[in-house]
């Protein structure tokens, strides 16, 4: 560990946690060595560091006494575990495991509440992703030596309201982000060729659908966008000693540094539901949306800037463990970005779909399921009001 | 303490690591942890396999032992500090409608009179309330070390700078002090 700090020459006196790393050995050779030859001259210190250790051997002798008679056999441990997935597999739908059980008993009223947290997580991260992100249009392609696809996904349970309240969410906290849409006219209701022309990759559409909708495709055209992140390191101190982390060295190189990350021209399709009319049981049928888009690509504008800003962020002490786990969970060199999920809300399997590793998502509290995947650099999600993952699946593997 | 050494820099062997052995790895650390909190054994189990039940649903994005391991002590400081704050309510409540608490926890020493364990059993009780006093961060400091996690692996399960843990355990340490001391001598004094 790093706790040169300590050492200041001005300061006569050490800090009392050098002395709990030292009696925990948790000190490199030189910072022990130094500790060591202050505490022979200053009797203060030794006081401290007397009282140190006496406190940890009252505190940590207190909590040996609570510890366990005998630790439960392993492999009984194991089979009752293993017991308690194979009825959860039998009772949910496919192989979907709950994160609560208790969801289902959840009133509606708090089912809206937390459809709207869900929609904020999907704004985290979306704002990770930006995180990731983008150059001004002055700065050339050929300085952007970093750069990866996105290609896997990796769900994140997150505590809603932790990350919701934290200052470190937001990235508008530690620089300027903006984001552009492409700037092309799209027509407004295009047929599947005009679609075809417009983006460039395959359009795949489902052959099988949830019972109750309708196989009439509406296309909507998405342009395309590019999010610019630039770090300003004025910005970022000042949320860090808002936080309580003013000490934290911030790293030369990231200021100014920029990010970006570019999506390329899709299609989201909307299946509408088959009956027309505007009855009760009408607007309970089903409907679907399936979007299509480029694996969006991430760039810094140097071979280590994605890695220094994520090793930065994952050092900030105050960095909530939600929002710490959702930046550990970008991986430059596999392409994986979060997912971030709401704790106990919403259902998650990984599943296979047409050969690829896919997330699969539902909740039967509000009947919403989804899935998302990527195949041949290409994202493909499935957002419909039915938590039946069986169906949802059925439609993924039908896209041709 | 349990001094474990840590494996944090040891990469996990392969991504298909087969489950189980990661759960007979762990079991008995986060079993251990758990009954640190909450003195029951029917509830440090359940508490264990709700964190294998979380971890075998959605591994963690976890590249080394160390993190893994640190994962699951989070999850498992967590269901066990709530469990631990559930007690003390439920046991408040009991006090405060003036039934009996039924305390479970080290009353298995075999050899030990009955006012030994009586007393064993409430100096237990006095530890996990002071303990359960505490503002939420010192309470996972100090109980990640008690199981003898590693600053690295502290800073990883709490989400604070390696170099910030020996600091902020050794206030934990001090508060802990404080209070039980002050506790336990109102308690001897009634």
């Amino acid at each position: 560990m790093n706790e040169q700090q300590h050492f200041e020459q001005n300061d006569p006196c050490l800090d009392r946690g050098l002395f709990v790393a030292l009696r925990d050995d948790e000190l490199s050779t030189s910072e022990r060595v130094q500790a060591q030859t202050h505490l022979l001259q200053c009797a203060d210190c030794s006081a401290d560091e007397r009282e140190v250790r006496a406190t940890g051997e009252e505190v940590y002798s207190l909590f040996a006494t609570l510890k366990p008679a005998a630790v439960p056999d392993t492999r009984q441990a194991f089979a009752a575990l293993q017991a308690k997935i194979n009825d959860e597999r039998r009772t949910t739908d496919l192989n979907i495991v709950a994160l609560s059980g208790k969801q289902a008993q959840r009133s509606f009223r708090s089912a809206q509440k937390h459809m709207r947290l869900r929609w904020a997580m999907i704004a985290v991260a979306a704002a990770l992703i930006a995180a990731i992100l983008l150059p001004n249009a002055g700065v050339l392609a050929n300085q952007f030596l970093s750069l990866f696809h996105v290609q896997k996904f990796q769900p994140v349970q997150i505590d809603a309201d932790q990350v919701t309240q934290s200052l470190y969410k937001n990235l508008n906290n530690f620089g300027n982000v903006h984001v552009a849409m492409a700037n092309t006219d799209v027509p407004t209701h295009p047929t599947r060729a005009q679609v075809e022309q417009y983006i460039h990759f395959p359009l795949l559409t489902p052959s099988v659908l949830p019972s109750g909708v309708a196989n009439t495709p509406q296309y909507h055209i998405f342009a395309g966008t590019r999010g610019t992140f630039t770090f300003d390191a004025a910005k970022a101190r000042a949320a860090m000693r808002q936080m309580g982390d003013g000490n934290v060295r911030l790293p030369a190189q990231l200021n100014g540094a920029v990010y970006t990350i570019t999506v390329a021209p899709g299609v989201a399709i909307q299946y509408a539901r088959a009956c027309q009319s505007d009855d009760a049981a009408c607007r309970n049928q089903k409907q679907l949306g399936l979007v299509e888009v480029p694996s969006p690509m991430v760039q810094g504008t140097n071979a280590n800037a994605l890695n220094d800003i994520r090793a930065f962020m994952l050092a900030l002490p105050h960095l909530s463990p939600d929002v710490r786990d959702l930046w550990q969970s970008v991986d430059i060199q596999s392409g994986t970005i979060p997912l971030p999920l709401p704790t106990a809300q919403t259902n998650v399997a990984r599943v296979s779909i047409q050969g690829v590793s896919g997330v699969l998502m539902v909740d039967s509290s509000i009947k919403y399921g989804g899935v998302i995947w990527q195949k041949n650099n290409i994202v493909y999600a499935i957002l419909t009001n039915t938590s039946e993952g069986a169906s949802i699946l059925a439609t993924a593997n039908s896209l041709r | 303490m349990i001094v474990q050494k840590s494996g944090e820099s040891l990469p996990i062997q392969t991504q298909a690591e087969s489950f189980e052995a990661v759960f007979t790895r762990y079991y008995p650390l986060v079993y251990q942890l758990a009954y640190r909190c909450t003195g029951r054994n029917d509830e440090a189990d359940d508490i264990a396999q709700e964190v294998f039940l979380r971890f075998y649903r959605i591994p963690p994005h976890a590249t080394t032992e160390g993190e893994q391991r640190a994962w699951l002590c989070r999850v498992a400081t967590n269901l066990s500090l709530n469990a631990l704050r559930g007690q003390q309510r439920r046991t408040q409540r009991e006090e405060q409608s003036g039934e009996q608490a039924t305390r479970q926890g080290s009353l298995s020493q075999g050899e030990k009179s009955p006012e030994e364990q009586l007393l064993v059993a409430e100096q237990a009780a006095l530890i996990r309330s002071v303990l359960a006093e505490l503002p939420e961060r010192q309470q996972s400091y100090i109980l990640l070390r008690s199981i003898g996690l590693s600053y690295a692996e502290i800073a990883q399960a709490t989400g604070v700078a390696s170099a910030s843990v020996g600091s902020l355990l050794g206030r934990a340490e001090r508060e802990f002090r404080r209070r039980y001391n002050e506790r336990a001598a109102t308690f001897r004094a009634e």
